[in-house]
Protein backbone atom coordinates (compact mmCIF):
# COMPACT_ATOMS: atom_id res chain seq x y z
CA UNK A 1 0.00 0.00 0.00
CA UNK A 2 2.85 2.38 0.92
CA UNK A 3 4.46 1.71 -2.45
CA UNK A 4 1.27 2.66 -4.31
CA UNK A 5 0.77 5.80 -2.21
CA UNK A 6 4.39 6.87 -2.75
CA UNK A 7 4.09 6.20 -6.47
CA UNK A 8 0.89 8.24 -6.63
CA UNK A 9 2.56 11.14 -4.78
CA UNK A 10 5.62 11.14 -7.06
CA UNK A 11 3.46 11.06 -10.17
CA UNK A 12 1.25 13.88 -8.89
CA UNK A 13 4.34 16.01 -8.28
CA UNK A 14 5.62 15.25 -11.77
CA UNK A 15 2.28 16.16 -13.34
CA UNK A 16 2.30 19.44 -11.44
CA UNK A 17 5.82 20.25 -12.57
CA UNK A 18 4.92 19.42 -16.16
CA UNK A 19 1.78 21.59 -15.97
CA UNK A 20 3.81 24.45 -14.49
CA UNK A 21 6.37 24.21 -17.31
CA UNK A 22 3.73 23.98 -20.04
CA UNK A 23 1.84 26.94 -18.59
CA UNK A 24 4.85 29.20 -19.29
CA UNK A 25 4.77 28.36 -23.01
CA UNK A 26 1.02 28.44 -23.60
CA UNK A 27 -0.66 31.54 -25.03
CA UNK A 28 -2.68 33.47 -22.45
CA UNK A 29 -0.58 32.34 -19.49
CA UNK A 30 -0.56 34.31 -16.22
CA UNK A 31 3.18 35.02 -16.38
CA UNK A 32 3.27 37.35 -19.38
CA UNK A 33 0.80 39.89 -20.74
CA UNK A 34 -0.93 38.90 -23.96
CA UNK A 35 -3.84 39.94 -26.14
CA UNK A 36 -5.76 36.82 -25.07
CA UNK A 37 -6.25 38.13 -21.51
CA UNK A 38 -7.94 41.37 -20.53
CA UNK A 39 -5.78 43.54 -18.20
CA UNK A 40 -8.15 42.90 -15.27
CA UNK A 41 -8.12 39.11 -15.69
CA UNK A 42 -4.36 39.08 -16.25
CA UNK A 43 -3.74 41.13 -13.09
CA UNK A 44 -5.87 38.75 -11.02
CA UNK A 45 -4.30 35.58 -12.45
CA UNK A 46 -0.79 36.99 -12.32
CA UNK A 47 -1.23 37.85 -8.65
CA UNK A 48 -2.73 34.42 -7.95
CA UNK A 49 0.11 32.45 -9.60
CA UNK A 50 2.99 34.72 -8.58
CA UNK A 51 3.44 36.16 -12.07
CA UNK A 52 4.29 39.51 -10.48
CA UNK A 53 7.38 38.02 -8.81
CA UNK A 54 10.80 38.73 -10.42
CA UNK A 55 11.74 36.66 -13.48
CA UNK A 56 14.38 34.53 -11.77
CA UNK A 57 12.13 33.45 -8.87
CA UNK A 58 11.37 30.07 -10.45
CA UNK A 59 11.11 28.02 -7.25
CA UNK A 60 8.99 30.65 -5.49
CA UNK A 61 6.59 30.63 -8.43
CA UNK A 62 6.51 26.83 -8.49
CA UNK A 63 5.86 26.79 -4.76
CA UNK A 64 2.82 29.08 -5.19
CA UNK A 65 1.62 26.98 -8.14
CA UNK A 66 2.00 23.80 -6.12
CA UNK A 67 0.05 25.19 -3.17
CA UNK A 68 -2.73 26.47 -5.44
CA UNK A 69 -3.08 23.25 -7.42
CA UNK A 70 -2.86 20.95 -4.40
CA UNK A 71 -5.59 22.95 -2.65
CA UNK A 72 -7.67 23.08 -5.88
CA UNK A 73 -7.56 26.87 -5.88
CA UNK A 74 -7.03 27.76 -9.54
CA UNK A 75 -8.04 31.43 -9.60
CA UNK A 76 -10.67 33.09 -11.77
CA UNK A 77 -11.88 31.75 -15.10
CA UNK A 78 -10.96 33.56 -18.32
CA UNK A 79 -14.27 32.52 -19.89
CA UNK A 80 -16.41 33.95 -17.11
CA UNK A 81 -14.26 36.10 -14.76
CA UNK A 82 -17.00 36.36 -12.13
CA UNK A 83 -16.52 32.64 -11.41
CA UNK A 84 -13.49 30.65 -10.30
CA UNK A 85 -12.04 27.87 -12.47
CA UNK A 86 -13.05 25.21 -9.97
CA UNK A 87 -16.68 26.48 -10.08
CA UNK A 88 -16.67 26.25 -13.86
CA UNK A 89 -15.19 22.75 -13.74
CA UNK A 90 -17.67 21.53 -11.10
CA UNK A 91 -20.54 23.00 -13.10
CA UNK A 92 -19.32 21.18 -16.23
CA UNK A 93 -18.78 17.96 -14.33
CA UNK A 94 -22.49 17.18 -13.85
CA UNK A 95 -23.44 16.71 -17.56
CA UNK A 96 -20.21 14.82 -18.24
CA UNK A 97 -20.85 12.58 -15.26
CA UNK A 98 -24.33 11.76 -16.57
CA UNK A 99 -22.84 11.07 -20.00
CA UNK A 100 -20.13 8.85 -18.50
CA UNK A 101 -22.58 6.87 -16.35
CA UNK A 102 -24.99 6.36 -19.25
CA UNK A 103 -22.16 5.30 -21.54
CA UNK A 104 -20.65 2.97 -18.94
CA UNK A 105 -24.03 1.29 -18.48
CA UNK A 106 -24.38 0.87 -22.24
CA UNK A 107 -20.81 -0.41 -22.57
CA UNK A 108 -21.29 -3.00 -19.84
CA UNK A 109 -24.71 -4.23 -20.96
CA UNK A 110 -24.13 -4.34 -24.72
CA UNK A 111 -20.59 -5.71 -24.56
CA UNK A 112 -21.70 -8.50 -22.22
CA UNK A 113 -24.62 -9.43 -24.46
CA UNK A 114 -22.29 -9.49 -27.48
CA UNK A 115 -19.77 -11.49 -25.48
CA UNK A 116 -22.35 -14.13 -24.55
CA UNK A 117 -23.49 -14.35 -28.17
CA UNK A 118 -19.90 -14.62 -29.43
CA UNK A 119 -18.89 -17.35 -26.99
CA UNK A 120 -22.27 -19.12 -27.06
CA UNK A 121 -22.23 -19.41 -30.85
CA UNK A 122 -18.45 -19.93 -30.92
CA UNK A 123 -18.00 -16.90 -33.16
CA UNK A 124 -15.19 -15.25 -31.18
CA UNK A 125 -12.87 -14.69 -34.14
CA UNK A 126 -15.63 -13.18 -36.29
CA UNK A 127 -16.71 -10.86 -33.46
CA UNK A 128 -13.15 -9.82 -32.77
CA UNK A 129 -12.54 -9.04 -36.44
CA UNK A 130 -15.75 -7.05 -36.59
CA UNK A 131 -14.80 -5.25 -33.38
CA UNK A 132 -11.41 -4.32 -34.83
CA UNK A 133 -13.15 -2.80 -37.83
CA UNK A 134 -15.80 -1.03 -35.74
CA UNK A 135 -13.25 0.78 -33.57
CA UNK A 136 -11.76 2.44 -36.63
CA UNK A 137 -14.92 4.53 -37.13
CA UNK A 138 -14.04 7.92 -35.65
CA UNK A 139 -16.55 9.53 -33.28
CA UNK A 140 -16.63 12.77 -35.29
CA UNK A 141 -18.00 10.79 -38.26
CA UNK A 142 -20.24 8.53 -36.21
CA UNK A 143 -22.05 11.35 -34.36
CA UNK A 144 -23.15 13.30 -37.47
CA UNK A 145 -24.29 10.04 -39.08
CA UNK A 146 -26.35 9.19 -35.98
CA UNK A 147 -27.82 12.68 -35.94
CA UNK A 148 -28.56 12.49 -39.66
CA UNK A 149 -30.29 9.10 -39.42
CA UNK A 150 -32.13 9.37 -36.12
CA UNK A 151 -32.47 13.13 -35.76
CA UNK A 152 -33.24 14.30 -39.28
CA UNK A 153 -34.90 11.21 -40.76
CA UNK A 154 -36.76 9.72 -37.75
CA UNK A 155 -37.12 13.02 -35.81
CA UNK A 156 -35.54 11.55 -32.70
CA UNK A 157 -34.73 14.12 -30.00
CA UNK A 158 -31.20 15.46 -30.51
CA UNK A 159 -31.69 18.61 -28.45
CA UNK A 160 -30.77 18.26 -24.79
CA UNK A 161 -33.84 18.45 -22.57
CA UNK A 162 -34.68 17.49 -19.00
CA UNK A 163 -36.09 14.20 -20.24
CA UNK A 164 -33.77 11.20 -19.98
CA UNK A 165 -34.43 10.07 -23.55
CA UNK A 166 -32.42 13.02 -24.89
CA UNK A 167 -29.32 11.39 -23.39
CA UNK A 168 -29.69 8.15 -25.37
CA UNK A 169 -28.03 9.37 -28.57
CA UNK A 170 -25.02 11.11 -26.92
CA UNK A 171 -24.45 8.09 -24.65
CA UNK A 172 -24.73 5.67 -27.58
CA UNK A 173 -22.29 7.75 -29.63
CA UNK A 174 -19.79 7.89 -26.76
CA UNK A 175 -20.18 4.20 -25.96
CA UNK A 176 -19.93 2.85 -29.52
CA UNK A 177 -16.13 2.52 -29.73
CA UNK A 178 -15.51 1.41 -26.10
CA UNK A 179 -18.15 -1.34 -26.46
CA UNK A 180 -16.03 -3.07 -29.08
CA UNK A 181 -12.77 -2.29 -27.31
CA UNK A 182 -14.11 -3.88 -24.13
CA UNK A 183 -15.57 -6.83 -26.02
CA UNK A 184 -12.25 -7.49 -27.77
CA UNK A 185 -10.36 -7.16 -24.49
CA UNK A 186 -12.66 -9.71 -22.85
CA UNK A 187 -12.61 -12.13 -25.76
CA UNK A 188 -8.82 -11.93 -25.75
CA UNK A 189 -8.79 -12.60 -21.99
CA UNK A 190 -11.01 -15.68 -22.39
CA UNK A 191 -8.80 -16.88 -25.23
CA UNK A 192 -5.72 -16.55 -23.01
CA UNK A 193 -7.46 -18.46 -20.22
CA UNK A 194 -8.19 -21.32 -22.62
CA UNK A 195 -4.43 -21.97 -22.94
CA UNK A 196 -3.96 -22.49 -19.20
CA UNK A 197 -3.40 -25.97 -17.71
CA UNK A 198 -6.65 -25.94 -15.70
CA UNK A 199 -8.65 -25.37 -18.87
CA UNK A 200 -7.03 -28.35 -20.57
CA UNK A 201 -7.55 -30.43 -17.44
CA UNK A 202 -11.29 -29.80 -17.36
CA UNK A 203 -11.48 -30.28 -21.12
CA UNK A 204 -10.02 -33.73 -20.54
CA UNK A 205 -12.70 -34.43 -17.94
CA UNK A 206 -15.37 -34.04 -20.58
CA UNK A 207 -16.48 -30.42 -20.18
CA UNK A 208 -17.15 -28.62 -23.44
CA UNK A 209 -15.02 -25.64 -24.51
CA UNK A 210 -18.12 -23.43 -24.53
CA UNK A 211 -19.13 -24.44 -21.00
CA UNK A 212 -15.67 -23.74 -19.63
CA UNK A 213 -15.42 -20.39 -21.39
CA UNK A 214 -18.85 -19.21 -20.29
CA UNK A 215 -18.76 -20.32 -16.67
CA UNK A 216 -15.07 -20.30 -15.70
CA UNK A 217 -12.91 -18.24 -18.04
CA UNK A 218 -15.50 -15.46 -18.03
CA UNK A 219 -15.26 -15.14 -14.24
CA UNK A 220 -11.48 -15.25 -14.36
CA UNK A 221 -11.27 -12.33 -16.80
CA UNK A 222 -13.21 -9.93 -14.59
CA UNK A 223 -10.25 -9.15 -12.33
CA UNK A 224 -8.02 -8.33 -15.28
CA UNK A 225 -10.78 -6.10 -16.67
CA UNK A 226 -9.88 -3.64 -13.91
CA UNK A 227 -6.67 -2.84 -15.76
CA UNK A 228 -8.85 -1.72 -18.68
CA UNK A 229 -10.64 0.90 -16.55
CA UNK A 230 -8.07 3.79 -16.48
CA UNK A 231 -7.59 3.67 -20.25
CA UNK A 232 -11.36 3.49 -20.74
CA UNK A 233 -11.91 6.62 -18.66
CA UNK A 234 -9.30 8.56 -20.62
CA UNK A 235 -10.84 7.35 -23.87
CA UNK A 236 -14.32 8.38 -22.67
CA UNK A 237 -13.02 11.83 -21.72
CA UNK A 238 -11.62 12.44 -25.19
CA UNK A 239 -14.77 11.02 -26.78
CA UNK A 240 -16.81 13.44 -24.69
CA UNK A 241 -15.05 16.37 -26.43
CA UNK A 242 -16.65 15.36 -29.73
CA UNK A 243 -19.97 14.25 -28.35
CA UNK A 244 -20.43 17.31 -26.16
CA UNK A 245 -19.37 19.75 -28.85
CA UNK A 246 -21.60 18.18 -31.51
CA UNK A 247 -24.62 17.80 -29.20
CA UNK A 248 -23.93 21.15 -27.49
CA UNK A 249 -23.73 19.62 -24.00
CA UNK A 250 -22.02 22.01 -21.58
CA UNK A 251 -19.75 19.39 -20.01
CA UNK A 252 -16.02 18.94 -19.45
CA UNK A 253 -15.28 18.07 -23.08
CA UNK A 254 -17.07 21.21 -24.23
CA UNK A 255 -15.13 23.19 -21.61
CA UNK A 256 -11.86 21.78 -22.94
CA UNK A 257 -12.71 22.84 -26.48
CA UNK A 258 -13.81 26.30 -25.36
CA UNK A 259 -10.58 26.70 -23.37
CA UNK A 260 -8.56 25.75 -26.43
CA UNK A 261 -10.42 28.26 -28.60
CA UNK A 262 -10.22 31.05 -26.02
CA UNK A 263 -6.57 30.22 -25.18
CA UNK A 264 -7.59 29.81 -21.53
CA UNK A 265 -4.32 28.19 -20.48
CA UNK A 266 -5.11 27.92 -16.75
CA UNK A 267 -8.31 25.94 -17.37
CA UNK A 268 -6.43 23.77 -19.86
CA UNK A 269 -3.79 22.96 -17.27
CA UNK A 270 -6.47 22.30 -14.65
CA UNK A 271 -8.13 19.79 -16.99
CA UNK A 272 -4.74 18.26 -17.74
CA UNK A 273 -4.00 17.96 -14.02
CA UNK A 274 -7.40 16.47 -13.16
CA UNK A 275 -7.30 13.98 -16.03
CA UNK A 276 -3.82 12.79 -15.06
CA UNK A 277 -4.81 12.61 -11.42
CA UNK A 278 -7.90 10.56 -12.24
CA UNK A 279 -5.91 8.26 -14.50
CA UNK A 280 -3.19 7.64 -11.89
CA UNK A 281 -5.78 7.15 -9.15
CA UNK A 282 -7.61 4.46 -11.11
CA UNK A 283 -4.36 2.91 -12.30
CA UNK A 284 -3.09 2.67 -8.73
CA UNK A 285 -6.38 1.28 -7.52
CA UNK A 286 -6.50 -1.38 -10.21
CA UNK A 287 -2.83 -2.27 -9.67
CA UNK A 288 -3.40 -2.52 -5.95
CA UNK A 289 -6.40 -4.77 -6.44
CA UNK A 290 -4.53 -6.93 -8.90
CA UNK A 291 -1.62 -6.96 -6.39
CA UNK A 292 0.87 -6.55 -9.15
CA UNK A 293 2.17 -3.84 -11.38
CA UNK A 294 2.07 -4.99 -15.00
CA UNK A 295 3.05 -1.60 -16.38
CA UNK A 296 6.47 -1.69 -14.73
CA UNK A 297 7.21 -4.79 -16.73
CA UNK A 298 5.86 -3.29 -19.93
CA UNK B 1 17.57 -18.13 -51.13
CA UNK B 2 17.02 -14.86 -49.34
CA UNK B 3 13.40 -14.26 -48.45
CA UNK B 4 11.78 -11.23 -50.06
CA UNK B 5 10.80 -8.60 -47.51
CA UNK B 6 7.25 -7.44 -48.33
CA UNK B 7 7.12 -4.95 -45.50
CA UNK B 8 8.71 -2.06 -47.27
CA UNK B 9 6.14 -2.16 -50.06
CA UNK B 10 3.61 -0.60 -47.70
CA UNK B 11 4.98 2.99 -47.47
CA UNK B 12 5.79 2.81 -51.18
CA UNK B 13 2.09 2.16 -51.87
CA UNK B 14 1.13 5.22 -49.82
CA UNK B 15 3.75 7.35 -51.59
CA UNK B 16 2.49 6.03 -54.93
CA UNK B 17 -1.05 6.97 -53.92
CA UNK B 18 0.12 10.47 -53.04
CA UNK B 19 1.76 10.69 -56.46
CA UNK B 20 -1.45 9.55 -58.17
CA UNK B 21 -3.46 12.17 -56.24
CA UNK B 22 -1.06 14.84 -57.41
CA UNK B 23 -1.35 13.68 -61.03
CA UNK B 24 -5.18 13.52 -60.94
CA UNK B 25 -5.25 16.95 -59.34
CA UNK B 26 -3.13 18.38 -62.13
CA UNK B 27 -5.39 16.78 -64.73
CA UNK B 28 -8.49 18.18 -63.05
CA UNK B 29 -6.97 21.61 -62.67
CA UNK B 30 -6.68 21.97 -66.42
CA UNK B 31 -10.11 20.44 -67.12
CA UNK B 32 -12.20 23.16 -65.49
CA UNK B 33 -12.56 26.65 -66.73
CA UNK B 34 -11.38 28.87 -63.87
CA UNK B 35 -13.64 31.74 -64.92
CA UNK B 36 -16.75 29.58 -64.70
CA UNK B 37 -15.99 28.07 -61.32
CA UNK B 38 -18.21 30.41 -59.32
CA UNK B 39 -21.12 29.92 -61.70
CA UNK B 40 -21.13 26.19 -61.12
CA UNK B 41 -23.98 24.60 -59.12
CA UNK B 42 -23.45 24.03 -55.41
CA UNK B 43 -25.15 20.64 -55.32
CA UNK B 44 -23.98 17.34 -56.75
CA UNK B 45 -24.30 17.32 -60.49
CA UNK B 46 -22.42 15.09 -62.86
CA UNK B 47 -24.13 16.84 -65.77
CA UNK B 48 -21.85 19.83 -65.41
CA UNK B 49 -18.75 17.66 -65.47
CA UNK B 50 -18.25 17.62 -61.72
CA UNK B 51 -18.38 13.97 -60.68
CA UNK B 52 -18.73 14.72 -56.95
CA UNK B 53 -20.55 18.00 -57.49
CA UNK B 54 -19.24 21.27 -56.12
CA UNK B 55 -18.90 22.82 -52.69
CA UNK B 56 -20.67 25.94 -51.47
CA UNK B 57 -18.24 28.20 -53.30
CA UNK B 58 -18.67 26.32 -56.57
CA UNK B 59 -15.29 24.56 -56.40
CA UNK B 60 -15.06 21.04 -57.74
CA UNK B 61 -15.56 18.73 -54.75
CA UNK B 62 -13.53 15.81 -56.10
CA UNK B 63 -10.58 18.16 -56.43
CA UNK B 64 -11.07 19.38 -52.85
CA UNK B 65 -11.30 15.80 -51.56
CA UNK B 66 -8.10 14.87 -53.38
CA UNK B 67 -6.26 17.84 -51.86
CA UNK B 68 -7.69 16.95 -48.43
CA UNK B 69 -6.76 13.31 -48.79
CA UNK B 70 -3.26 14.19 -49.86
CA UNK B 71 -2.78 16.50 -46.87
CA UNK B 72 -4.26 14.02 -44.41
CA UNK B 73 -2.17 11.12 -45.69
CA UNK B 74 1.08 13.05 -45.93
CA UNK B 75 0.77 14.73 -42.51
CA UNK B 76 -0.13 11.42 -40.85
CA UNK B 77 2.70 9.59 -42.58
CA UNK B 78 5.45 12.18 -42.02
CA UNK B 79 4.53 12.81 -38.39
CA UNK B 80 4.54 9.09 -37.69
CA UNK B 81 7.90 8.62 -39.42
CA UNK B 82 9.39 11.51 -37.43
CA UNK B 83 7.85 10.33 -34.15
CA UNK B 84 8.81 6.74 -34.95
CA UNK B 85 12.42 7.74 -35.47
CA UNK B 86 12.58 9.70 -32.20
CA UNK B 87 10.68 7.05 -30.23
CA UNK B 88 12.64 4.18 -31.77
CA UNK B 89 15.97 5.83 -30.99
CA UNK B 90 15.03 6.73 -27.40
CA UNK B 91 13.43 3.33 -26.72
CA UNK B 92 16.51 1.55 -28.04
CA UNK B 93 18.91 3.63 -25.94
CA UNK B 94 16.84 3.28 -22.77
CA UNK B 95 16.23 -0.43 -23.41
CA UNK B 96 19.96 -1.07 -23.21
CA UNK B 97 20.23 0.62 -19.82
CA UNK B 98 20.06 -1.27 -16.54
CA UNK B 99 16.40 -2.47 -16.25
CA UNK B 100 16.03 -1.30 -12.66
CA UNK B 101 18.35 1.68 -12.94
CA UNK B 102 17.49 5.31 -12.35
CA UNK B 103 17.50 6.22 -16.06
CA UNK B 104 15.05 3.46 -16.95
CA UNK B 105 12.71 4.22 -14.04
CA UNK B 106 12.73 7.97 -14.76
CA UNK B 107 12.01 7.32 -18.43
CA UNK B 108 9.03 5.13 -17.57
CA UNK B 109 7.80 7.78 -15.16
CA UNK B 110 7.93 10.41 -17.89
CA UNK B 111 6.16 8.08 -20.33
CA UNK B 112 3.48 7.30 -17.75
CA UNK B 113 2.99 11.00 -17.17
CA UNK B 114 2.70 11.84 -20.87
CA UNK B 115 0.39 8.91 -21.53
CA UNK B 116 -1.89 9.67 -18.61
CA UNK B 117 -3.73 12.27 -20.69
CA UNK B 118 -5.31 11.51 -24.05
CA UNK B 119 -2.80 11.90 -26.89
CA UNK B 120 -5.15 14.21 -28.69
CA UNK B 121 -5.36 16.54 -25.70
CA UNK B 122 -1.57 16.69 -25.57
CA UNK B 123 -1.49 17.31 -29.30
CA UNK B 124 -3.87 20.28 -28.93
CA UNK B 125 -1.61 21.75 -26.24
CA UNK B 126 1.50 21.28 -28.40
CA UNK B 127 -0.25 22.98 -31.30
CA UNK B 128 -1.07 26.01 -29.16
CA UNK B 129 2.56 26.17 -28.00
CA UNK B 130 3.96 25.78 -31.53
CA UNK B 131 1.54 28.41 -32.85
CA UNK B 132 2.65 30.81 -30.14
CA UNK B 133 6.39 30.19 -30.46
CA UNK B 134 6.88 29.57 -34.20
CA UNK B 135 3.47 30.40 -35.69
CA UNK B 136 4.87 33.29 -37.74
CA UNK B 137 7.27 31.28 -39.86
CA UNK B 138 5.87 27.73 -39.78
CA UNK B 139 2.96 26.82 -42.03
CA UNK B 140 -0.06 25.03 -40.45
CA UNK B 141 1.10 21.90 -42.31
CA UNK B 142 4.42 21.82 -40.44
CA UNK B 143 2.84 22.94 -37.16
CA UNK B 144 0.51 19.98 -37.30
CA UNK B 145 3.24 17.55 -38.37
CA UNK B 146 5.47 18.66 -35.50
CA UNK B 147 2.68 18.47 -32.92
CA UNK B 148 1.66 15.00 -34.07
CA UNK B 149 5.26 13.79 -34.08
CA UNK B 150 5.68 15.13 -30.54
CA UNK B 151 2.78 12.93 -29.42
CA UNK B 152 3.55 9.86 -31.51
CA UNK B 153 7.01 9.06 -30.12
CA UNK B 154 5.75 7.83 -26.72
CA UNK B 155 4.04 4.54 -27.61
CA UNK B 156 6.86 3.77 -30.05
CA UNK B 157 9.51 4.42 -27.39
CA UNK B 158 7.69 2.21 -24.87
CA UNK B 159 7.37 -0.66 -27.33
CA UNK B 160 10.97 -0.35 -28.58
CA UNK B 161 12.25 -0.33 -25.00
CA UNK B 162 10.37 -3.55 -24.32
CA UNK B 163 11.62 -5.16 -27.52
CA UNK B 164 15.21 -4.12 -26.76
CA UNK B 165 14.98 -5.62 -23.29
CA UNK B 166 13.79 -8.89 -24.78
CA UNK B 167 16.64 -8.70 -27.27
CA UNK B 168 19.16 -8.52 -24.42
CA UNK B 169 18.11 -11.98 -23.30
CA UNK B 170 19.21 -13.52 -26.60
CA UNK B 171 22.27 -15.76 -26.61
CA UNK B 172 24.30 -13.75 -29.09
CA UNK B 173 23.89 -10.59 -27.00
CA UNK B 174 25.02 -12.37 -23.84
CA UNK B 175 27.97 -13.81 -25.77
CA UNK B 176 28.91 -10.37 -27.12
CA UNK B 177 28.72 -8.84 -23.64
CA UNK B 178 30.90 -11.67 -22.29
CA UNK B 179 33.42 -10.95 -25.06
CA UNK B 180 33.55 -7.31 -24.01
CA UNK B 181 31.11 -5.55 -26.35
CA UNK B 182 29.58 -2.41 -24.84
CA UNK B 183 25.83 -1.73 -24.73
CA UNK B 184 26.26 1.17 -27.14
CA UNK B 185 28.01 -1.03 -29.67
CA UNK B 186 25.20 -3.56 -29.43
CA UNK B 187 22.55 -0.88 -29.75
CA UNK B 188 24.23 0.68 -32.77
CA UNK B 189 25.17 -2.50 -34.65
CA UNK B 190 22.64 -5.21 -33.78
CA UNK B 191 19.53 -3.75 -32.21
CA UNK B 192 18.49 -1.85 -35.32
CA UNK B 193 18.75 -4.98 -37.49
CA UNK B 194 16.65 -7.04 -35.09
CA UNK B 195 14.13 -4.36 -34.25
CA UNK B 196 13.40 -2.81 -37.64
CA UNK B 197 10.81 -5.38 -38.71
CA UNK B 198 8.58 -5.41 -35.59
CA UNK B 199 9.01 -1.65 -35.23
CA UNK B 200 7.93 -1.10 -38.78
CA UNK B 201 4.83 -3.24 -38.28
CA UNK B 202 4.02 -1.30 -35.13
CA UNK B 203 4.36 2.01 -36.97
CA UNK B 204 2.02 0.80 -39.70
CA UNK B 205 -0.37 -0.31 -36.97
CA UNK B 206 -0.35 3.25 -35.57
CA UNK B 207 -0.82 4.90 -38.96
CA UNK B 208 -4.67 4.97 -39.07
CA UNK B 209 -4.67 6.60 -35.65
CA UNK B 210 -2.60 9.49 -37.01
CA UNK B 211 -4.87 9.99 -39.98
CA UNK B 212 -7.72 10.24 -37.48
CA UNK B 213 -5.76 12.68 -35.30
CA UNK B 214 -4.99 14.91 -38.26
CA UNK B 215 -8.64 14.91 -39.33
CA UNK B 216 -9.88 15.58 -35.80
CA UNK B 217 -7.52 18.50 -35.25
CA UNK B 218 -8.50 20.05 -38.56
CA UNK B 219 -12.17 19.30 -37.79
CA UNK B 220 -11.91 21.48 -34.67
CA UNK B 221 -10.11 24.21 -36.59
CA UNK B 222 -6.61 23.86 -35.13
CA UNK B 223 -4.90 22.18 -38.07
CA UNK B 224 -4.94 22.96 -41.77
CA UNK B 225 -6.36 26.41 -42.55
CA UNK B 226 -8.21 27.81 -45.58
CA UNK B 227 -7.67 28.03 -48.55
CA UNK B 228 -5.84 24.72 -48.11
CA UNK B 229 -7.94 21.81 -46.93
CA UNK B 230 -7.89 18.40 -45.30
CA UNK B 231 -10.48 15.67 -44.87
CA UNK B 232 -11.25 16.86 -41.31
CA UNK B 233 -11.89 20.39 -42.52
CA UNK B 234 -14.12 19.12 -45.35
CA UNK B 235 -16.09 16.97 -42.90
CA UNK B 236 -16.51 19.96 -40.60
CA UNK B 237 -17.79 22.09 -43.52
CA UNK B 238 -20.10 19.27 -44.61
CA UNK B 239 -21.44 18.80 -41.09
CA UNK B 240 -22.62 22.44 -41.02
CA UNK B 241 -24.59 21.95 -44.25
CA UNK B 242 -25.54 18.32 -43.71
CA UNK B 243 -29.29 18.83 -43.63
CA UNK B 244 -29.37 20.52 -47.06
CA UNK B 245 -26.35 19.07 -48.88
CA UNK B 246 -25.54 15.69 -47.27
CA UNK B 247 -23.03 14.85 -50.02
CA UNK B 248 -20.68 17.51 -48.65
CA UNK B 249 -20.40 15.50 -45.43
CA UNK B 250 -20.76 11.94 -46.65
CA UNK B 251 -18.25 12.00 -49.52
CA UNK B 252 -15.19 13.05 -47.44
CA UNK B 253 -16.39 10.91 -44.53
CA UNK B 254 -16.68 7.82 -46.73
CA UNK B 255 -13.30 8.62 -48.24
CA UNK B 256 -11.64 8.79 -44.80
CA UNK B 257 -13.46 5.67 -43.59
CA UNK B 258 -12.38 3.74 -46.69
CA UNK B 259 -8.75 4.69 -46.13
CA UNK B 260 -8.95 3.72 -42.45
CA UNK B 261 -10.68 0.40 -43.07
CA UNK B 262 -8.31 -0.52 -45.90
CA UNK B 263 -5.34 0.29 -43.72
CA UNK B 264 -6.76 -1.69 -40.83
CA UNK B 265 -7.48 -4.65 -43.07
CA UNK B 266 -4.04 -4.58 -44.67
CA UNK B 267 -2.36 -4.16 -41.27
CA UNK B 268 -4.15 -7.23 -39.96
CA UNK B 269 -3.06 -9.14 -43.07
CA UNK B 270 0.49 -7.89 -42.65
CA UNK B 271 0.53 -9.02 -39.03
CA UNK B 272 -0.70 -12.46 -40.09
CA UNK B 273 2.06 -12.70 -42.71
CA UNK B 274 4.71 -11.65 -40.18
CA UNK B 275 3.41 -14.09 -37.57
CA UNK B 276 3.43 -16.94 -40.08
CA UNK B 277 6.93 -16.01 -41.27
Amino acid sequence: MDYFLARFAVRTLMVLFFCFSLLHFLPGNPFEESEQLSPKVFASLSHHFGGDLPKGAFFEKFNIFLKNFLSFDFGISVRSPQKTVIDVVVQALAPTWTLFLGSMALILVISQILFLIAVGLELEIEFRNFGRMAVTVPVFILVPILIFIFGFQFHFSIVQTEHWTSWIMPCAALAFRPIFLFLNWQLLGVEKESHRPWFKFFLGLGFSRRQLKLFWSYRQTWTSNLAFLPGLLVSLFMGSVFVESLFQIQGLGFLLLQSLLLRDSVTLMVLFYLTSLGYFLFQNLSDYILKKNPRDEY
Amino acid sequence: MKKRNNLFIFPLVILLLLGIFKWVKQQLLWTYDIENVLQAPSVSSALHGHIFGTDMLGRDFLFRILIGLENTLSIGLFSLLLGGFIGGFLGCVIGFQNPNGKVDKSFILVLDLLQSVPQLFLCFIYILIIQKQWGDFLSPYFQLTMALAATSWMPVARTTRLMTRKLQQKNYVEASVALGASRWQLAARHAWVDLRQPLFVYLIYLLPQFFIFESVISFFGFGIKYPDTSLGLLIQDGWKMMMFYPHLFFLPAVCLLTVLLLLKKSTNRLLEVITQA
